[in-house]
């Protein structure tokens, strides 16, 4: 008789474990062009922040995005697509050209109204900011062609898009000529040694 | 002309003692051990007032000296006692008659017709950092000596005229050539005992402990034995007495059908029943082989009296091992009454240290000694009471410094007291402990020399009994009355020693004291480090400094500080202890790298806390000496890891272990509360409890543990902190005489619940991204908490097999296995989650050798991630994540010690001595053979990848390799061995072939092999080892995959002291040289074009002088 308990109750265990069981999805891929943008928080796509991560509304939070297919994404993959791809491999990787683009999305993204209309002014300050971060941060960082022999500054690019937002650039940053004739964004003094160590860790 | 004159001086010694003490040995004829009339001689040993030199007073005009006049404590007294004699009085031509004389006025014992009181003691020799395994007996005749001359001259000063020690059992025990040579040269009788199986027995080759006095085998074994032993020792002139058994009505554990089924309040009885009647049958073996010499137990105070006189009548002498405080009350009266033989202490008296102050305590030992020998007195023949009582052996002669946990601390002297006796009302308090075992010397002791020689510093008692001793009890004027005014003239106080009232007043000492000078020349070839390729010097200096406190009765603090002077560059191993103190370069306001050399010059190098209360004992830790696993009352799944004082610890420089521990007593016995910033090196910020209770045959735990937070980096990577989790066990087990089983159930991180994970099914057809695999996500739920084990063991000696079945859900993480099961088998089952697996394994022991196979068969639930790269489709704008190896940074779970195995083990040992077993952790300083042997043969065949392992950069910075090495099945093959090649040379030696693979995502296989170990002749110590194409001394090696061609390091040193294997540092001198090659797969080594395949290599000379006190 106890036995026969213990068997009934070791079965109504394991069918009871089996039954709590969670066979999950299959993955497919999704679809980034339909991805509609949501303002989540003013920091989400500008270093230091890691905020895009825990945004729900961030499809690429868990998978992160690969070197070899970012680019690929922010041609054809829409902006607020691209935005969350290139803001999520920032938050993992923090180097210049990671914030250039998150920016650039930004940047696509308000002007190309793709944001409720309360949040333009919030979305376009985000931008600015972005930008302003590769100068803080990152004013070394260059971009190369596709054949990686070819590098501009990503500062003097961000400068430029400060200005095109109608933002003001901080800092002592100001636009000369180099040696062949093309401006080139440079500073005074900027963030240094610790400082630039608290402000962009 | 002095020598001569001392020669002279000891013959005219010798002639005068002689006459005076043994005159009438020579005059008084004692044919056949015939009686004597009482009182005509003194015993051996007894004193002789006014004998010559003697130091201390006549007995009838016996005063309380001023301490100014007594023998100098911790000093040999300059001349002989009164109860030394030469050798020429000794009988030695034959056994010595020994008889138990009855008339109306009590019991003698008759020493070749000499009534003679046992002055006895219980003596073993035992140097401090040995156990129960030390073999005194198997030492050099030259060692022997002068162990025995160091000792039995104190003995013999004190009076002592009877030694107990083992015979047979798992010592051997003294040959009796020995014993001859102590009753010749001092004058000081041997009671050899047998201890019957109690602390086991050999039985056809196995180790069987308890043992079942029900078996015919045993039984029949035993008397074998004892027959061999009679016949080895009954003519060897010296031997007092036969002694059976050490308290075996305390160890009446075993269990059979015969037991099992009575009442339980009849089993007790029943088995006495087995272990008197067979103490019966070799009473009466032995008086048929040996009519010179009595018979006695040494039993547990008088348990089963009724019983004794039942099934063991012709018992000669009922000795007891009793602690019964100042008065042994009516135990003289109840063995006359209900037994009606003589009665023998074989064990009593008092420990020396008082549990309530924390301090040693000879003037209580001392006081206790007193009272118990004046009653003995009282009780012996002719003083108009019982009349019964022959005399006692004191228990026990030098502090053992094994006995409390007897395996672990041997060279510290514990002051932790195991049990509780309310007898000893001087230091006993309600609901705590008093009895400390390691201080019942009636003599301190003191560190070996190199040939295991060690002084001892008699206590107080020692003194006092030296002059208790000097009445004879059998004087034909010795009354109650002189007995009394005798011993109330002994004050105990009056022998306490300058040193130990110090220490009373006193409550807090240097504990360490350690210097090390330690110097670094090296150099190199073909390095990235350009400057690591000159001949380089630089020097370290480290200082310890440690103080512990006794501020109040049960509580103690110590705390250990280093200071560094200058730390060395240079090594080329560069992680170390002092390593802190490394210039470290800092940025300043205006951008330049400025070195500074102060951080951490000063720190706190170890302290611990204890508090031992009525309700619990509380013992908190910051490094030091580790802790213990549960793993053994309760903690079925490991949860709590022991941690010991591990070299990795001390060179990261890790602030582990660092917690505190409660162990409930009393009302909450059972309960265990650890809490701690990390309880063990890399673990969490955590707090766990456990109940564990045992109800006879069963036992019962369940314990939790709650991470507080998570420890936000680590400073290895094979301590990277585990996800913050929580974890519940509940454990049953049950122990029958052959069968043991252990089940048990575990939820664990249920604060997973709800997290993402993605698994992998390799499939024909279309297939994600074309990878051969299905992908899924999937979320952990309940159900992927749960986990549960069980265990079965079975003992059917000379066959021990178990077989161990566990399913885990994908989070149910646990700990490792740490406990042992059968033999030494390295192949075992996971701790993480994520698994199901199934292990058996048998061991077969014949003889000497042990053969042991073991299998393991355990798969992952879910198994390790393809490296699947994502994938963006620019005509329909769809993404396709890639799959990435698991990490324990990112996922829920992973597959790492859970990946799927098929494993085989098969262990082969030689070990002709089973006392020191083969697998036990100190064994191979242990080990007591002359040669013994582990040849272990690990096969694993690895269908799989893993997931990516966790590993740590130079910044501190904690990262996930991407993938992991490759599924490749892998070998192992290890050779262990001891020699002791005489008792001051050993050689304890490894060699090791096989496959290996990195922790991180290297693909290389690596086939190593190598040897190494650690020789010591004396004090002279060899380190070393010499290894080719193995991974380099630290973690980063493997995780990298970063090995060496050839490795070789040599270590020799020279110490003031024995060295020992686990504690290195001692007081000595050494030069250790170091020689490494390099090629491509080496880290530091640099690619020289002009040089192709030339190899690489740095070198060592270190020189070292270390001083630790």
């Amino acid at each position: 008789m106890c036995s026969s308990y213990i068997k009934l109750s070791f079965l109504g265990l394991v069918l009871a474990v089996a039954a709590c069981g969670d066979d999950g999805e299959y993955e497919f891929g999704f679809n980034t062009t339909g991805i509609e943008f949501e303002l989540f928080d003013p920091t989400e796509g500008v270093h230091p922040s890691k905020v895009t991560l825990s945004n729900p509304r961030n499809p690429f939070r868990q998978s992160g995005v690969s070197d070899d297919t970012k680019f690929a994404i922010i041609g054809d993959g829409g902006n607020a697509g691209a935005f969350y791809a290139w803001a999520t491999i920032l938050a993992e990787i923090p180097i210049g050209e990671n914030q250039f683009f998150t920016a650039i999305k930004l940047r696509d993204l308000y002007l190309s109204n793709e944001v409720a209309e309360e949040d333009r002014d919030t979305v376009r300050q985000m931008a600015i900011d972005g930008f302003q971060v590769v100068l803080d941060c990152f004013p070394e960082s260059l971009l190369f062609d596709a054949s990686g022999t070819f590098g501009q500054s990503l500062a003097t690019l961000s400068f430029g898009q400060i200005l095109d937002l109608g933002g003001v650039v901080q800092g002592d940053w100001r636009v000369v000529e180099d040696s062949l004739g093309n401006p080139t964004a440079v500073r005074s003094t900027g963030l240094q040694g610790q400082d630039r160590d608290f402000a962009c860790r | 002309m002095r020598i001569a004159s001392a020669l002279v001086f000891v013959l005219l010694w010798s002639a005068v003692a002689a006459a005076q003490q043994y005159g009438e040995d020579t005059v008084v004829p004692t044919p056949s051990g015939g009686p004597m009339a009482p009182g005509k001689a003194p015993p051996p040993g007894a004193a002789v007032p006014g004998a010559p030199g003697a130091p201390t007073p006549r007995a009838d005009d016996f005063a309380a000296p001023p301490a100014s006049q007594l023998p100098a404590a911790y000093q040999r007294p300059a001349t002989p006692p009164p109860g030394s004699a030469p050798a020429a009085a000794r009988k030695t031509d034959g056994p010595n008659v020994v008889k138990i004389r009855k008339d109306e006025r009590g019991y003698q014992l008759l020493v070749d017709g000499k009534p003679t009181m046992v002055f006895g003691m219980n003596w073993g020799y035992m140097p401090i950092g040995q156990n129960y395994t030390y073999d005194f007996w198997g030492k050099p005749d030259e060692v022997i000596i002068k162990a025995l001359d160091a000792e039995m001259r104190w003995l013999r000063d004190m009076h002592v005229n009877v030694i107990r020690q083992y015979a047979g059992g798992m010592d051997g025990g003294p040959p009796p050539r020995w014993i001859k040579y102590i009753y010749e040269k001092y004058g000081i009788y041997t009671v050899l005992n047998h201890s019957i199986g109690r602390y086991g027995m050999e039985i056809d080759g196995v180790w069987v402990s308890p043992v079942d006095y029900s078996n015919e085998r045993f039984r029949s074994l035993m008397k074998e034995q004892i027959t061999e032993l009679v016949a080895q020792y009954k003519d060897t002139p010296g031997l007092l007495m036969w002694l059976l058994g050490n308290e075996n009505n305390y160890g009446l554990y075993w269990k059979s059908s015969e037991i099992e089924d009575l009442p339980e309040a009849k089993q007790g009885d029943a088995r006495a029943s087995f272990l008197y009647s067979l103490f019966g049958e070799i009473t009466d073996l032995i008086h048929s082989l040996d009519q010179n010499h009595p018979v006695s137990m040494a039993n547990g105070d008088l348990g089963f009296l009724e019983v004794i006189k039942e099934e063991c009548p012709n018992i000669d002498v009922l000795g007891s091992n009793v602690y019964r405080g100042m008065s042994s009350g009516d135990i003289f009266e109840r063995v006359d009454k209900e037994l009606g033989r003589p009665f023998m202490y074989t064990e009593f008296g008092a420990d020396a240290f008082n549990a309530r102050t924390g301090r040693e305590d000879q003037v209580s030992q001392a006081q206790y000694s007193r009272s118990l020998w004046q009653e003995i007195y009282e009780q012996s023949h002719g003083k108009g009471r019982v009349g019964n009582a022959i005399g006692g052996m004191i228990f026990q002669w030098s502090d053992g410094w094994w006995k409390y946990q007897q395996d672990i601390n041997l060279d510290k002297h514990d002051t932790t007291a195991s049990w509780s006796n309310k007898a000893y009302l001087s230091d006993w308090v309600e609901g705590q402990n008093n009895m400390n075992e390691e201080w019942f010397g009636i003599a301190a002791k003191g560190k070996p020399n190199v040939d295991g020689i060690y002084t001892v510093y008699p206590r107080a008692a020692y003194y006092l009994l030296q002059e208790a001793f000097t009445l004879d009890p059998y004087a034909p004027d010795t009354s109650i009355e002189k007995i009394r005014q005798h011993f109330g003239r002994l004050g105990p106080r009056s022998f306490d020693d300058a040193e130990s009232r110090l220490m009373e007043l006193g409550w807090a000492r240097v504990s360490r004291l350690r210097i090390d000078f330690d110097t670094y020349t090296t150099g190199g070839r073909q390095l990235n480090v350009p400057e690591r390729e000159e001949t380089r010097f630089d020097h370290t200096e480290s200082f310890y400094f440690g103080v512990e406190v006794k501020p109040f009765a049960g509580v103690r603090a110590e705390v250990v500080v280093n200071a560094l002077g200058n730390v060395a560059l240079n090594p080329i191993n560069e992680i170390f202890y002092e390593n802190r103190g490394i210039p470290v370069g800092i940025v300043d306001e205006s951008g330049e790298v400025r070195d500074f050399t102060g951080f951490n010059r000063f720190q706190v190098y170890e302290a611990s806390f204890d508090w031992d209360s009525k309700y619990f004992l509380l013992e908190s830790f910051f490094r030091g000496e580790g802790h213990y696993h549960w793993g053994y009352e309760g903690d079925f799944f490991g949860l709590y890891p022991e941690v010991h004082q591990q070299y990795d610890i001390d060179i990261y420089n890790a602030n582990a272990p660092l917690g505190v521990v409660f162990s409930g007593k009393d009302k909450v016995k059972g309960l265990k509360v650890a809490y701690g910033p990390q309880l063990w090196w890399g673990a969490n910020p955590t707090v766990m409890a456990k109940y564990y209770r045992q109800f006879g045959d069963f036992k019962f735990a369940v314990m939790h543990q709650e991470d507080i937070a998570q420890q936000a980096t680590g400073i290895a990577s094979s301590v990277i902190p585990q996800p913050k989790s929580r974890k519940s066990t509940l454990y049953f087990g049950y122990t029958s005489k052959r069968v043991t089983l252990d089940l048990g159930g575990i939820t664990s991180r249920s604060n997973f619940i709800g997290d993402a994970y993605q698994t992998a099914r390799q499939a024909d057809g279309p297939t994600y991204l074309d990878s051969g695999y299905y992908i899924r996500n999937s979320t952990v739920d309940f159900a992927d908490t749960l986990g549960a084990k069980a265990k079965l063991t079975l003992n059917a000696a000379p066959f021990f097999w178990y077989v161990q079945g566990g399913y885990r859900g994908l989070v149910s993480d646990a700990g490792a296995d740490q406990t042992m099961t059968i033999t030494g088998w390295s192949l075992k089952e996971s701790g993480q989650g994520n698994h199901w697996a199934v292990s058996s394994g048998l061991g077969y022991y014949a003889g000497k050798f042990v053969i042991g196979p073991n299998f393991l068969v355990q798969r992952p639930l879910e198994g390790p991630l393809p490296l699947i790269p994502d994938l963006f489709d620019p005509e329909t704008g769809t993404y396709y994540p890639g799959v990435n190896a698991r990490n324990q940074l990112d996922d829920p779970f992973w597959v790492r010690s859970n990946r799927e195995t098929y494993g085989f083990e098969l262990l082969l040992g030689f070990d002709p001595t089973p006392a020191t077993q083969l697998w036990a952790w100190d064994n191979l300083e242990r080990e007591d053979a002359t040669f013994s042997a582990v040849l272990d043969f690990v096969y694993k065949i690895l269908p799989t990848a893993q997931d990516a392992a966790v590993a740590i950069n130079q910044d501190l910075i904690l990262f996930a390799f991407a993938t992991s090495a490759p599924a490749r099945n892998l070998w192992d093959i290890s050779l262990r061995t001891v020699t002791n090649f005489t008792y001051k040379m050993r050689l304890v030696n490894w060699i090791y072939v096989g496959q290996g693979q990195a922790n991180g995502d290297s693909p290389r296989t690596v086939t190593r092999f190598g040897t190494y170990g650690w020789y010591k002749y004396g004090t002279f110590n060899i380190n070393y080892h010499l290894k080719f194409n193995d991974w380099g001394p630290y973690d980063y090696y493997r995780d990298f995959n970063l090995t060496f061609p050839l490795q070789a390091m040599l270590d020799f040193s020279y110490a003031v002291e024995p060295p020992g294997m686990y504690a290195p540092a001692s007081t000595r001198f050494g030069v250790r040289g170091q020689f490494r090659n390099l090629d491509r797969f080496s880290g530091r080594y640099l690619i020289d074009p002009r040089y192709p395949g030339r190899k690489g290599r740095e070198w060592e000379i270190k020189t070292y002088v270390q001083f630790v006190y």
